[in-house]
């Protein structure tokens, strides 16, 4: 077990957020996250991340409570890569990708080479090279999605929560990103992702929760959750699903 | 064509050992400086050597560190706030800092312990930058934090004004310029050693965030993610510009601008990373500060010009043109 | 008109009742007034009366009436004290507030046995003064609203040298009724300034060093009596006739033996009485003589003004006596 949410329950203002949910992450696995807007996906993605304390219920990584862990030791381990992703100088986006380094780098110490190896593999896996020199907020949506992804890349973390990583981008850098979150996930680390594009979650993902008004609606293979039953209970939906080579899941309309 | 950073640091160190050496130089009358830095090291008490080194020498010193220490505190509360247009004045730190400094001074606390004067600054800045963040809130936009310095900064300014009013020396009200505007003249090294440690201590507390800083360009969620705690680091710089922005006003009073426009005019040549910029409008402001003071004494007047008048001739006219820019812009 | 409205008011206990210290403060002002005229011109406090050419009113020192006036109210600092020298206690009807004070007012003791005024017409009307003496800057408010009301304002000019402080003398005598008085005094004084030693061949330099660098130059009251007493005034070597900066540097570079001081307000913080401090001016090849002159014997020209004189004499002449 890598990461487990233990019946994580988050109360704002009276208002409950999250109801005793639970959630497993597995080494070598790429777990989706969905439900509509406001069924609390991103709330229980900054649970996980270590920026949201819960009300009850806890967190544990690598078997251990993540509140035991200092916060340098929580941000080697995971990387967090928030959903819209605010720029606020605009630096050259190297140096940006770079920021993702900053857990392993003690003290004053420069980027060595493994660092800048790191970084240009990064960049390199989010097609992100050519735009190096180009200052980050010059960059268009999607180019600025990928380079958030490469920042989160970058730190080799052994977690990556990603919230809606795809939103903003074209088909082709979709299919590439999650190709790359795949890949991450393989090499025995984990990633959690928070998707709205049901085929893309049914075509990627190992496993699959399925969060509704802030309780778990449903949650396992993608066969058992992504079911026509649960579609139309939790997003209202009527869709076609089917399956030739790649799953793939179309709404036709709202019931 | 942007120079290299390390370039970049060289060149701006050597402009500001010119501009120190040209501050020795200038005054009223000429000064024969190798002459009289001869005297001084062979331990005379002559005339040239006294001038150099009771009148000259410390005021080119806290010209150097005051305006390297504005510099640097407006680079990075620049950063902290991630925005271009906060700086020491705004919130309201060198007000603070003139208050609690017009205090102990009038009315001689500073009997006590030379130190207490420092001290006060520092606990001045920290107040009124404490209240102007309470008042602004975590998020504010530029408009409120500027609402909320403006009002602490009246406030602040008006107690600075009351408090000479009742002062006990009649000579009281008529230095309320000295505080609004800046004054390095006629500065001694007893003041100079007064300022040292406590402006090298906020240096020494900058120290180390510039990286933290770097990291809230993505936010303060992800930054804390990358291993940066945003309260301690808000606290950091917080306290380490009182201790800066504190000692140098005690000192020289509130001289306007330098850490507003020295870390804006810079970022452009750092690629806008805040932790580049840092020592960089360190050596930024040293140089404009410097540059201010000798031509305050170059310039021939009745009664002599203060810095602040200088530094404000320069700050108008760069806020005229943030002005405009941000017209064209929205156009 | 500027008034003590303008200050907030605390009770010191210092200061007999029903003197306020935002009063004792506002007198300060216009002491300093006097001391640096040239600079302070537009801080015209209602002590002193603006200057109206005292051609044009009553000039015949001899006045018209038989009697000499009965009611004299004064609004002046200088004028006060040559009252109280040359009139009689019964003519006096008032005097300033600053003539209580003690750093302001050579015959403060004498003063204290008088009402007195801010210099304002509220509080001078109710005295119903056959005569008011001012001074040559003063508030051009009070002055008109008196003379609308039918009230003799008489104007003396600032002292700046002796001669004018004879002058002086010589009016008011005139005024109260006592010409005989001002006649002899001036007489005693100019006997006392003509015992005095010659000045020497080398005159050493003296420099009057004020808060804020502030010095006088030949055509002041100081600038005369250094003069008299045999020294050199190295405001003149800079070229500041009358009221001027001394600066640091200069101050350094001229390297005077003497420092003149009249500190008005002892063990008060400010940064123009820390210069007097400062260690440029300390470290000095020369065992510096500091001559402190009591401000209340410089801001007003008088008899007192030879012992000014005298005084200044007596340093120089310590300077070749063994030590």
């Amino acid at each position: 077990m890598v990461l487990q949410a233990d019946r994580v329950s988050v109360e704002k203002g009276g208002r409950p957020l999250l109801q005793a949910v639970s959630l497993q992450l597995q080494p070598g696995e790429l777990v989706g996250l969905i439900g509509p807007n406001g069924a609390g996906k991103s709330t229980l993605l900054r649970v996980l991340a270590g920026l949201q304390p819960p009300t009850s219920g806890h967190v544990t990584l690598h078997d251990k409570p993540l509140t035991r862990y200092s916060l340098r030791e929580r941000s080697r381990c995971i990387a967090w890569l928030e959903q819209g992703g605010s720029i606020h100088w605009p630096i050259p986006v190297a140096r940006l990708v770079a920021l993702g380094r900053q857990p392993h780098l003690p003290g004053w110490q420069k980027p060595a080479l493994p660092d800048q190896a790191a970084i240009e593999a990064a960049l390199h896996a989010t097609d992100t090279w050519s735009l190096r020199h180009r200052d980050a907020t010059s960059l268009s949506g999607g180019e600025r999605s990928r380079v958030l992804m490469a920042r989160a890349l970058a730190a080799n973390p052994d977690i990556l929560l990603a919230d809606e990583p795809v939103a903003a981008l074209d088909p082709g850098h979709q299919l590439q990103t999650m190709d790359l979150l795949r890949h991450f996930a393989r090499n025995e680390r984990g990633c959690i992702v928070v998707l709205h594009e049901l085929s893309l979650a049914a075509r990627y993902c190992d496993r699959l929760y399925l969060l509704h008004r802030g309780q778990l609606a449903a949650s396992g293979t993608v066969a058992e959750v992504l079911s026509q039953h649960n579609l139309q209970q939790v997003y209202g939906i009527e869709c076609h699903i089917g399956c030739d080579g790649v799953p793939w899941i179309i709404p036709l309309r709202r019931l | 064509m942007k120079p290299a950073y390390p370039l970049l640091l060289a060149l701006l160190a050597g402009l500001v050992l010119i501009l120190f050496f040209l501050s020795l130089l200038a005054g009223r009358n000429p000064l024969p400086i190798w002459e009289a830095a001869s005297q001084a090291l062979g331990q005379q008490d002559s005339v040239l050597a006294i001038i150099l080194t009771e009148i000259r020498l410390p005021r080119a010193l806290i010209g150097l560190f005051a305006g390297a220490s504005l510099g640097l505190c407006g680079a990075a509360i620049q950063g902290l706030l991630r925005n271009p247009l906060a700086s020491p004045g705004l919130i309201g730190s060198a007000s603070g800092a003139a208050l609690m400094a017009v205090t102990v001074l009038y009315f001689g606390l500073q009997a006590i312990s030379p130190q207490v004067l420092p001290l006060a600054g520092m606990a001045g800045a920290l107040l009124a930058t404490l209240l102007v963040y309470t008042l602004a809130g975590q998020n504010a936009s530029i408009t409120t934090l500027i609402l909320a310095g403006v009002a602490i900064n009246a406030l602040a300014t008006a107690g600075i004004s009351l408090l000479l009013n009742l002062a006990p020396s009649p000579y009281a009200m008529r230095e309320l310029v000295l505080w609004t505007m800046g004054d390095l003249t006629d500065r001694s090294m007893e003041d100079f050693w007064l300022m040292l440690p406590f402006t090298l201590l906020g240096w020494l507390l900058l120290l180390g965030s510039g990286r933290k800083l770097n990291a809230l360009t993505l936010g303060e969620d992800t930054a804390t993610t990358l291993g940066v705690h945003p309260v301690y680091l808000r606290w950091q710089i917080f306290i380490a510009i009182s201790f800066a922005t504190g000692a140098a006003v005690a000192t020289i009073g509130m001289v306007g601008f330098i850490g507003l426009v020295v870390p804006h005019l810079l970022r452009p040549l750092v690629d806008h990373e805040p932790s580049r910029l840092l020592p960089v409008s360190a050596l930024g402001g040293a140089a404009m500060l410097l540059a201010a003071d000798i031509g305050v004494r170059l310039i021939p007047a009745q009664t002599p010009l203060k810095v602040g008048v200088l530094t404000a001739l320069v700050g108008a006219p760069f806020f005229l043109y943030l002005i405009v820019r941000s017209r064209r812009v929205h156009l | 008109m500027i008034g003590p409205v303008c200050y907030t008011c605390r009770i010191d206990s210092r200061v007999p009742p029903p003197y306020t210290a935002s009063m004792k403060r506002f007198q300060r002002f216009s002491a300093n007034h006097l001391t640096y005229k040239p600079l302070f011109l537009s801080a015209l406090l209602p002590i002193l009366s603006l200057l109206l050419p005292w051609t044009l009113c009553s000039a015949d020192t001899g006045s018209t009436s038989t009697t000499p006036p009965q009611r004299i109210v004064s609004i002046n600092l200088c004028t006060d004290q040559l009252l109280l020298e040359l009139a009689d206690p019964a003519q006096i009807a008032a005097l300033t507030r600053l003539s209580q004070d003690a750093p302001a007012s050579y015959h403060r003791q004498q003063a204290l046995n008088f009402p007195t005024t801010t210099g304002l017409a509220e509080e001078i009307l109710p005295l119903q003064p056959d005569l008011v003496i001012s001074g040559e800057y003063g508030l051009a408010a009070t002055q008109a609203l008196l003379r609308k009301l039918h009230i003799r304002i008489e104007t003396l000019p600032i002292a700046d040298d002796l001669e004018t402080v004879y002058a002086n003398i010589t009016r008011i005598a005139a005024l109260t009724g006592h010409p005989k008085r001002g006649a002899a005094l001036v007489a005693r004084m100019q006997q006392r300034l003509q015992q005095l030693p010659p000045p020497p061949a080398q005159r050493p330099l003296a420099a009057v060093y004020d808060p804020n660098g502030y010095t006088v130059g030949p055509r002041t009251l100081r600038g005369q009596a250094m003069a008299l007493a045999g020294w050199q005034n190295a405001a003149a070597l800079l070229g500041i006739n009358d009221y001027g900066v001394l600066p640091l540097e200069d101050m350094v570079r001229l390297n005077p033996v003497a420092l003149i001081a009249s500190p008005y307000s002892a063990h008060t913080w400010s940064r123009a009485e820390a210069i007097t401090r400062h260690p440029a001016l300390r470290r000095s090849r020369y065992q510096r003589q500091v001559i402190t002159l009591p401000s209340s014997m410089t801001i007003c020209g008088g008899p007192w003004s030879i012992d000014v004189i005298e005084k200044l004499v007596r340093a120089r002449q310590s300077r070749h006596s063994p030590s």
